[in-house]
């Protein structure tokens, strides 16, 4: 490998590994927060919309179990190393993360036998 | 008289089959995460929709040759052969998404697990495949399609601010996330630009047989047509912007974006949504598969035409009815449709270049086009959006990275 090619080699190591390290903590922290943040939204306006009959019992479970799925894929993804978990921050968030997949199983669980006053108890822990 | 109802027609369908998978959860995303910020990127990629489109029917219609014929003509099998792989790869990512999109219409619905309506989806897309003509598929769908002005009336009724909806036509760079930004605001010009509108346009002024008499109404159909399309699209991206992005909910899903219209429509906003998911993304899926059957048809020199018998034209049935079978499959393993159409969306915005170089040089071609070869300001805004194709297939991989 020439001179120069070696410099050309290392410069995109280099910036690989610039790239690579601002998106580590910072970038998963600012991430995992703006999809919580959505999970936690999205919840609560589905949920309110099925106590409110503006969405139909199969539309709110459907959507219960896809946020479902999105909290765990978010959680999965914050501890998918044990270097990233040992940010407090990000170790934080992944505990949101299980918290809101939690939640939207409780909040299915109840959409599902038609109970609005368990619906309204689980919403308000949203 | 009958000329001027077949214009009106043509754009009235334009606006209809405008909405698909792609352009419908871009503009959703888009609006979520950045409020009005990205409706420049849906005005510039509709532009370059527009002015691709209407040099392909202008091809079509005085040299009777769709984009994949003249290329194979003039410039060789061997780089039809490498415009050919790059096309059909997109419908099969763009096709398989498609199809998603139709499933998890059927699922909001229904409550049915999504996967379920997959094979019934394809079966529906094969029989209008089988037995419709290209007019039924054209008008008919497209006609349906109107029900995605739904979005046009959302965002209507949402009434979004004078000021800021004009201002967000100049482009400007977000405070925050200016990864993300730029990633969708190429992901929109790859959602919008797709490949396959360009030769399905141009093999429809074929089936239609146009000539050098109809090219005003191409113009008209391209510009008109297709910027009213983009209207619905911008809809989209302002009832996201209006509904979603004030509560932080962003698109990870369609199940997300259906809360959209729910301030606007109440009880029947869900359903509404899905009708308007479900008949954009199965005329764009008829019509990408038929693409399929237009450019290896055209490719290779086979006999083809949606308004001949299928079985006299067995090799285009068979091309339609394979990547409609394999884009199935594909979907079948259980993707993401989400996924799937950013992935088709990226890989578009790579592949950009090599789809609008032979443009440039066609469009110059005398003795295809005769005295109707591009002036100075389309060879230049050609020339433009090369570059900025290539610049941006250049970018699109870190964007992808940081931005997806």
């Amino acid at each position: 490998m020439s001179n120069r090619n070696r410099s050309v080699l290392l410069a995109g190591i280099a910036l690989a590994a610039i790239v690579s390290g601002c998106a580590r903590p910072s970038a998963l922290v600012e991430e995992g927060t703006q999809a919580t943040d959505s999970l936690r939204a999205t919840l609560r306006e589905v949920g309110h919309a099925w106590l409110d009959g503006r969405v139909s019992d199969r539309f709110a479970l459907v959507a219960l179990r896809r946020g479902e799925r999105l909290a765990e894929d978010q959680r999965s993804s914050l501890a998918a190393s044990p270097e990233t978990l040992a940010d407090a921050a990000v170790a934080a968030l992944a505990d949101d993360c299980a918290r809101l997949s939690r939640i939207a199983a409780e909040l299915y669980d109840a959409v599902s036998r038609g109970d609005r006053t368990e619906a309204r108890t689980v919403l308000q822990r949203v | 008289m009958r000329k001027i109802g077949n214009v009106a027609l043509g754009v009235i369908t334009s606006i209809g089959g405008f909405v698909e998978v792609g352009s419908l959860s871009t503009s959703a995303q888009a609006g979520a995460q950045f409020g009005l910020r990205l409706l420049w990127a849906v005005a510039v990629a509709a532009f370059i929709l527009a002015m691709l489109a209407e040099m392909c029917g202008r091809l079509a219609a005085v040299s009777g040759r769709s984009l994949a014929a003249a290329v194979r003509e003039r410039l060789g099998f061997h780089f039809q052969l490498l415009l050919l792989g790059a096309e059909l790869l997109l419908d099969f990512l763009l096709l398989s998404a498609e199809l998603g999109g139709v499933a998890i219409a059927l699922q909001l619905v229904t409550g049915v697990d999504f996967r379920w309506w997959m094979v019934p989806a394809a079966i529906v897309a094969g029989m209008i495949l089988w037995f419709a003509s290209f007019a039924v598929i054209e008008d008919g769908l497209g006609i349906l399609g109107l029900i995605t002005l739904a979005f046009v009336v959302a965002a209507w009724k949402l009434r979004p601010e004078a000021g800021p909806a004009a201002h967000a036509f100049i482009p400007s760079l977000p405070e925050h996330d200016l990864a993300r930004y730029g990633f969708f605001a190429i992901s929109i010009v790859g959602a919008t630009v797709s490949p396959y509108l360009l030769n399905f346009y141009a093999s429809g002024a074929i089936e239609e047989e146009w000539s050098e008499d109809d090219l005003w109404s191409n113009r008209i159909t391209a510009y008109v047509g297709m910027g009213f399309g983009a209207v619905v699209s911008m809809a989209a991206l302002v009832a996201a912007a209006q509904v979603l992005a004030p509560q932080h909910i962003r698109v990870d899903s369609y199940e997300q974006a259906a809360l959209m219209f729910l301030p606007v429509f109440g009880a029947r906003a869900v359903p509404l949504f899905a009708a308007g998911l479900l008949v954009g993304c199965l005329g764009a899926a008829v019509e990408i598969a038929l693409n399929a059957g237009y450019v290896f048809s055209q490719g290779f020199g086979w006999r083809w035409g949606a308004n001949k018998k299928r079985l006299e034209t067995a090799r285009f049935s068979a091309a339609m009815m394979l990547m409609l079978a394999g884009s199935l499959a594909f979907a079948l393993i259980g993707f993401d449709p989400l996924r799937v159409t950013m992935i088709s969306v990226a890989l578009t915005v790579i592949v950009l270049p090599v789809l609008v170089l032979p443009i440039l040089v066609l469009m110059n071609d005398r003795q295809l086009l005769k005295s109707y070869t591009s002036g100075r300001v389309g060879n230049v805004l050609l020339a433009v959006l090369c570059v900025l194709a290539a610049v941006l297939a250049l970018i699109v991989v870190p964007f992808e990275i940081l931005g997806a």
